[in-house]
């Protein structure tokens, strides 16, 4: 936190990326992004942020995703939000498994670094839902390392441990997540069905896909509102009648003009159903 | 519009309290609260923030406005900032000072906000967050105020803020009380 960084060099940062890789880089909340753009800064052992914008405008296109990755927010805690997995599991997943289905569409839409996809795939698998589940994960550098496996930081380690232990219970913790070598490593074999695919900051329509279900959890928080707007718009369209989205817990869709599409489903997690007109 | 953003961690609970309760339900400069919680206690710690105090007591969403006459605690497990246009914004992102949230992020969001409309106070706390925030506020026009350490429960927080150059004023904490009573 050593630089201190005005609004205006900040906006000049974000207008350099849009200018390079245009994705809607120009409607991302300011504070936060400020807080990102100053940890780039140490990283890369720059002292002025027109260093920062002179090299992005540089770029070469080889280091997009590494920038990407550095700038954009990732996921912090596996099964972030006990409370929200289990309440998942009780609104949606166990009435679908009783009505006889055997998994359901979903789209992870926001750039998770991994965490939140595991933990929906750790608890369809959990549910039996899994494997007769389709499941697309968009980011905007499409994750397929990811198939590799999971590697929880060892630093968090403890919290992870104790979220899954909180939603999946001991047993199917271990089964999963079990520690070796002081690491815990989460197995690739969950996400092997996983689609990976691009998909912008301000989301671009799946042609042809419907979904049962969309997490965007702790994600329109990094944008401003025209983005976030749109985005809730496009994925209100994306999901069937009735189908669900599910955003942070710090989310409200009443701060949107599209959080009228919407009914309330569970909202101290923030679950919502998309009305049927 | 001015703006009172307030720190703290172990032994300032009962310091804020003593605030919140000391305010005339006509105080209208929105105060923001940022103390270290346990990540898991969602509702409890605000509902006992909130017992006697003059002023309604909100945990903000993202985006949600900056009202006058409230006051705001960071959610548990979410950084909180101020945006332009008088809005909050939370994040999700790695701790800072081994926090979420942090005292720091949000006190240089209110520094870059709100200039010098910026009131911080850091309050009691066992470790060095609010400490760079608070000198950014401080240099960017803000009035800031430690509580004084001999009253402190832990004084790491506020030494290290003293520490800093940051601070405009070391006060008791009716000093504090009436400092914020005199700014309404």
């Amino acid at each position: 936190m050593e630089y201190d960084l005005g609004v205006s060099q900040v906006r000049r940062v974000l207008a350099a990326l849009e200018s390079r890789w245009p994705e809607g880089f120009d409607d991302c909340a300011l504070m936060s992004f400020t807080h990102r753009v100053q940890r780039v800064m140490d990283y890369l052992g720059i002292r002025a942020a027109e260093q920062l914008e002179e090299r992005i405008l540089c770029a070469p296109e080889s280091s997009y995703a590494e920038l990407v990755s550095l700038l954009l927010p990732r996921t912090t805690e596996l099964f972030r939000d006990p409370d929200f997995w289990k309440a998942l599991r009780h609104e949606v997943l166990v009435p679908l498994r009783e009505r006889g289905g055997d998994g359901l569409c979903v789209w992870v839409a926001g750039f998770d670094s991994g965490e939140e996809l595991y933990s929906l795939c750790l608890l369809l698998a959990s549910e039996g839902l899994l494997d007769g589940s389709s499941i697309v994960a968009s980011h905007l550098v499409p994750h397929d390392w990811l198939r590799e496996g999971l590697v929880l930081p060892s630093r968090r380690q403890k919290i992870d441990i104790a979220n899954a232990e909180s939603v999946l219970g001991e047993s199917l913790r271990v089964k999963y997540c079990a520690s070796a070598d002081g690491e815990c490593v989460l197995p690739g074999s969950l996400v092997s069905s996983v689609h990976f695919a691009k998909q912008s900051i301000r989301f671009v329509a799946w042609e042809d896909r419907l979904f049962h279900l969309v997490l965007c959890r702790n994600h329109l928080l990094y944008y401003g509102l025209s983005c976030s707007n749109a985005n809730l718009e496009l994925m209100a369209s994306q999901l069937v009648a009735g189908g669900v989205l599910a955003v942070g817990i710090g989310e409200d869709l009443v701060n949107y003009q599209n959080g009228s599409k919407f009914t309330v489903l569970n909202e101290r997690e923030s679950l919502y159903r998309k009305l049927r007109l | 519009m001015r703006l009172i953003a307030i720190g703290g961690s172990a032994g300032s609970f009962h310091v804020v309290q003593h605030i919140l309760r000391s305010l005339p339900s006509s105080y209208m400069c929105p105060i923001l609260l940022c103390l270290h919680r346990p990540k898991d206690v969602r509702s409890g710690f605000k509902k006992a923030l909130s017992i006697r105090a003059t002023l309604p007591l909100v945990e903000p969403s993202d985006k949600d406005p900056i009202v006058p006459g409230h006051v705001y605690l960071a959610p548990s497990n979410y950084h909180l900032y101020v945006e332009l246009g008088h809005r909050f914004a939370l994040s999700t992102e790695d701790m800072v000072n081994h926090s979420r949230p942090s005292i720091d992020l949000l006190f240089c969001s209110v520094a870059r906000v709100y200039r010098e409309r910026a009131v911080g106070i850091i309050l009691s706390g066992a470790n060095r967050d609010g400490a760079l925030g608070l000198l950014r506020l401080h240099r960017n026009g803000g009035y800031a105020i430690a509580q004084r350490p001999e009253d402190c429960a832990v004084s790491t927080m506020v030494e290290a803020a003293v520490e800093q150059g940051a601070v405009d004023a070391t006060l008791s904490v009716d000093g504090i009380v009436e400092y914020i009573k005199s700014i309404a």
